[in-house]
């Protein structure tokens, strides 16, 4: 079954690369997304529900630009900026991984690339790490996993009668 | 391709809704969306075309407590029908852990709903994956409407395959069936991860070659 973990170890590793790029950068926000959508790190001036989907939407536009790269015959643009009045936003590659830092107009693109490329740096081998993965999570818990057959999977509301 | 983030003991599904133009994928979501309450649903996004149907996808985040310990967030995805946005329906099956293929029930769709379901096959081969490899039930839509198809004809059509898919029928714009084709295939999801992740992990468990590169 494909499919794969990080640990708590890389989880935090991973928490400190973008909190110190969104230091360094001055920038709002910078996640983490695999191609599939999945946000697997984030840091953020402030917790939002959107962010699911800003993970999915990230994911949705790096693949339709590989593929237009792929019609003109390049091999990949490796990131995307998107220039807004008051907040942009920058994304880059990172091995299989999206990096997208949110910034405002206290920093410029110019800094953000900078620090992102050196982030990526730091990032690298903690993502090549995840590639060798072992961790599960009924090895982490100890005990087998479970599902809770008490209530509907999503509550008791999601189980309406109509 | 199911993410696991222990730091913050999350299980992260992707389910994909697939299927001819027009079928109701895009009505499940909105269904879904409307009936879900809020502390589990996130915000539904539509990429659309301005006559309403899907350009590239439709996107709902869901989460539940199922899986005791643990947070599991469903993202659920619906692919466009029109035949021309193959490569788009093609990037949004990257990584899948569960499918729903909604099927139109009425008579003259059936041609169509086989085209698509080949085409899903096509897609995932892409991939190097098999439908027979990932949790999937059938949607027979539509049933409200006078010119459809029996269900055993569409199982006929559609369920001749190696396995044999579960079916449920639905009337998606009034919601009916939608709730239980949801759940079903949630927990097809979970069980298939249960039962893989409970296996004893000395060395068989690795699977450095297949995540992330799948896309
Ligand atoms: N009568 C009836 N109409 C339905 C049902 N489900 C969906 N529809 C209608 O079918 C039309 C298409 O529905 P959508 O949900 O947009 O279809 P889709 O599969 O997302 O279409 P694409 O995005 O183009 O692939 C809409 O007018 C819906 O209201 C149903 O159960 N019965
Ligand atoms: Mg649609």
């Amino acid at each position: 079954m494909p499919g794969y973990a990080i640990s708590e170890e890389q989880s935090e590793k991973l928490n400190t690369a973008l909190s110190d790029l969104a230091v360094q950068a001055e920038a709002d926000a910078v996640f983490m997304s695999d191609c599939g959508g999945n946000m697997i790190a984030h840091f953020a001036q402030s917790e939002s529900s959107a962010i699911p989907t800003i993970a999915a939407l990230a994911a949705g536009s790096f693949a339709a630009t590989r593929e237009l790269a792929t019609l003109i015959g390049e091999p990949t643009f490796h990131l995307i900026y998107h220039q807004g009045k008051e907040t942009s936003i920058y994304m880059q590659s990172v091995l299989d991984f999206l990096l997208l830092v949110i910034f405002g107009r206290s920093t410029t693109v110019g800094l953000v690339k900078l620090y992102v490329e050196k982030a990526s740096k730091e990032l690298e081998p903690i993502l090549k790490a995840i590639d060798g993965i072992s961790e599960t999570p009924a090895k982490d818990s100890a005990h087998p996993l479970e599902l809770d057959q008490s209530s509907g999977i999503f509550g008791p509301g999601g189980q309406p009668t109509a | 391709m199911s993410f696991v983030n222990l730091g913050k003991k999350e299980i992260n599904f992707k389910i994909v809704y697939y299927g001819p133009p027009l079928s109701g994928k895009t009505t499940n979501l909105e269904q879904l969306h409307e009936i879900m309450p809020d502390d589990v649903k996130g915000k539904m996004t539509m990429l659309s075309t301005q006559q309403d149907r899907t350009l590239y996808f439709d996107f709902l985040p869901l989460q539940s407590s199922a899986i005791k310990g643990f947070v599991s967030r469903f993202q659920l995805y619906t692919v466009p029908g029109q035949q021309i946005y193959n490569q788009t329906r093609k990037i949004v099956l990257t990584g899948v852990d569960g499918l729903v293929f909604v099927a139109d029930s009425q008579w003259e769709m059936m041609e169509v709903n086989v085209e698509s379901f080949e085409n899903l096959q096509e897609n995932l081969k892409t991939y190097n994956r098999a439908l027979e490899d990932i949790p999937y039930i059938l949607q027979f839509n539509k049933r409200d409407l006078p010119n459809i198809a029996p269900s055993h004809y569409l199982e006929f059509l559609l369920n001749g395959g190696p396995v044999k898919a579960l079916c449920k029928e639905a009337v998606a714009v009034k919601g009916k069936g939608v709730n239980d084709t949801l759940n079903t295939v949630c927990k097809m999801v979970m069980t298939q991860f249960i039962e893989a992740h409970n296996m004893p992990s000395d060395g068989g468990n690795k699977e450095p070659a297949d995540r992330a590169k799948d896309g």
